[in-house]
């Protein structure tokens, strides 16, 4: 199935590329945390244009549009909801509903964090390789193993789950030509049928994800792997000078945006 | 040369209830280092469930099954076991689960703890022994069936293992990609002395084994070459299995009188047996 960003790698050459993947981590989450600190017209477009220039670096713009098509269904829901249903100054009278100034404010607020949240969290996806990431993310956990997090095995589930992606999309797609074969329309207008249909598409879809668990799982022990072993990598991670210039600077920036912001 | 694996007097039930008929029957087998030995018989005859037992993964309700001397019951020599027996399953979809192939090949030797540099030449020597090196950085969802298979293979291989269990390794295959396994698998047990045990549906897969043992309701009714097997037609036709078309092509010639040896595999050799 085309069109199935999430989670999906484009191999290039960028600046963000080159980045150890932990660096990407860790500017990601505190990015995602930065997004619900924005305020007023300025700040976001700033932050959006931030986004756009951080597209244009990795060379993956291509991949921004769709990225936010599944995403844009979500962000006009919230969009419209909060338009409608928070009280204030009347702007537009739909007779029906009428639209509020806090609303409008506020819809375009949430929508715009769901794009950042969306936008910020694939470009970690779209820059760096599964296999990578997922030794990015164990390394970062490790110092969480003493307290009981099971690193590695997060980081083996994550691994699973993206090399898997495809093939559940394939399955996905197979079941349902098979469904519409025999008559299903999973574009039908009633929702009765629409849900019926999509039982009919849901069900052998889990079989078929636990038969395969099952089948994974034997393949996994055959190959003598046993749940909290200690495992060498075929991969190094290397924190390069330019990963730490770059927290350096990205931690200034960050510091310097919050104590302005709320300390002075 | 030694034996590598014993099974004495395996019988094995899957459920608790002994007074069933047991899946496996009372299964006596020798496997010999560098033997490459075929398992045949009909569906439900316990093949895969007798295979299960060599690494470990089924353990015998009664008798014993020993890999180098190592009792396959004992928990704690599970992880030598399966060091030295890899096993191929039939599903090439559910064997690789890394995002790029080398790592999925990497998987195994990363469980033995090597050092990085060891991990990385054991894999690029795996692949480049079954013939997948160019595709080192493929995703395995972007490979034929007969491709993810030989991955399974090098996966196998990077451990360095003693013997190779394959349990219809070639049954989701198309004809090509059945041929591309089939010789790979034998190119090791060839070059690399790696004992081989190939469990098929495919006759044509099993001419050119050493020795043959065919399964039939939990039992082994035959063991021996593969040419007597089939000359056997009463015990062919008992156990519901058909000989290769090469093999009912020189057994009515040879009701028709003519003198044909026994261990004609291909058309070619029967051509030649024929004109001298
Ligand atoms: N997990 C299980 N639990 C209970 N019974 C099982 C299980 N797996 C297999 N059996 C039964 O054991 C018998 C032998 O099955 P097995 O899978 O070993 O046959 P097989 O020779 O590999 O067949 P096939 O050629 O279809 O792969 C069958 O009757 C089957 O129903
Ligand atoms: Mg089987």
């Amino acid at each position: 199935m085309e069109g199935i960003v999430l989670g999906q790698y484009v191999p290039g050459n960028s600046f963000l590329h080159k980045l150890d993947p932990r660096t990407k981590l860790i500017m990601s989450a505190v990015l995602l945390w930065v997004i619900f600190l924005l305020e007023g017209p300025l700040e976001y477009t700033g932050f959006g244009l931030f986004i756009v220039f951080l597209y244009l670096l990795a060379g993956v713009s291509g991949s921004f549009l769709k990225i936010l098509r599944p995403g844009l269904y979500l962000v006009l829901i919230t969009l419209i909801i909060n338009m409608i249903f928070t009280p204030g100054r009347v702007v537009l009278d739909l007779g029906l509903a009428d639209i509020t100034r806090e609303g409008l404010i506020q819809g375009l607020t949430m929508g715009f964090r769901l794009v950042f949240l969306i936008s910020m969290s694939s470009l970690v996806t779209l820059t760096t390789s599964p296999v990578r990431m997922t030794d990015g993310l164990e390394l970062l956990l490790k110092p969480f193993k003493k307290i009981g997090v099971p690193a590695s095995e997060l980081a083996m589930m994550m691994n699973i789950a993206l090399r898997f992606i495809p093939t559940f999309w394939e399955e996905t797609d197979k079941i349902r030509k098979a469904q519409i074969a025999r008559g299903a329309d999973f574009d039908s207008w009633n929702l009765g049928r629409r849900i019926k249909y999509i039982t009919a598409l849901l069900v052998p879809l889990f079989v078929s994800a636990f038969r395969k668990a099952d089948e994974l799982s034997m393949a996994m022990e055959a190959r003598g792997y046993t749940v909290g072993m200690e495992r060498t990598s075929l991969h190094e991670l290397k924190m390069n000078p330019r990963d730490y210039l770059v927290l350096t600077v990205f931690f200034i920036s960050v510091a310097a945006f919050v104590i302005n912001k709320y300390f002075i | 040369m030694g034996s590598l694996i014993e099974i004495q007097n395996l019988t094995f039930w899957y459920g608790e209830d002994k007074q069933e008929v047991p899946v496996i029957k009372d299964i006596n087998l020798s496997v010999k280092k560098g033997e490459f030995i075929a398992v045949v018989g009909p569906n439900g005859s316990g093949k895969s469930t007798l295979i299960r037992h060599l690494n470990g993964f089924l353990a015998p309700c009664r008798g014993r099954v020993t890999v180098d001397g190592l009792d396959t019951a004992e928990s704690r020599n599970l992880p030598v076991i399966r060091r030295k027996v890899g096993m191929v399953f039939q599903n090439p979809d559910t064997q690789l689960f890394a995002s790029v192939v080398e790592e999925d090949v990497a998987f195994g030797v990363e469980n033995l703890g090597l050092p990085r540099a060891e991990i990385r030449e054991r894999v690029d020597s795996a692949l480049a022994q079954v013939g997948m090196l160019e595709y080192k950085h493929y995703p395995p969802h972007r490979l034929s069936g007969g491709q993810k298979q030989k991955v399974a293979i090098a996966g196998i291989l990077a451990v360095q293992p003693e013997c190779i269990v394959l349990d219809e390794p070639t049954s989701m295959l198309d004809p090509r990609g059945k041929k591309e396994v089939r010789e790979a698998v034998r190119a090791l047990n060839a070059a690399l002395g790696i004992t081989v045990i190939y469990v098929t549906h495919d006759m044509n897969e099993v001419l050119r084994c050493d020795r043959l043992a065919a399964l039939s309701g939990g039992e082994i009714v035959f063991t021996g070459r593969p040419e007597d097997f089939f000359a056997d037609r009463e015990c062919l036709h008992r156990i519901g299995l058909q000989a290769p078309p090469i093999k009912e092509l020189v057994h009515s010639l040879t009701e028709e009188g003519f003198d044909l040896p026994r261990d004609l595999n291909s058309p070619e050799e029967l051509v030649d047996a024929l004109c001298r």
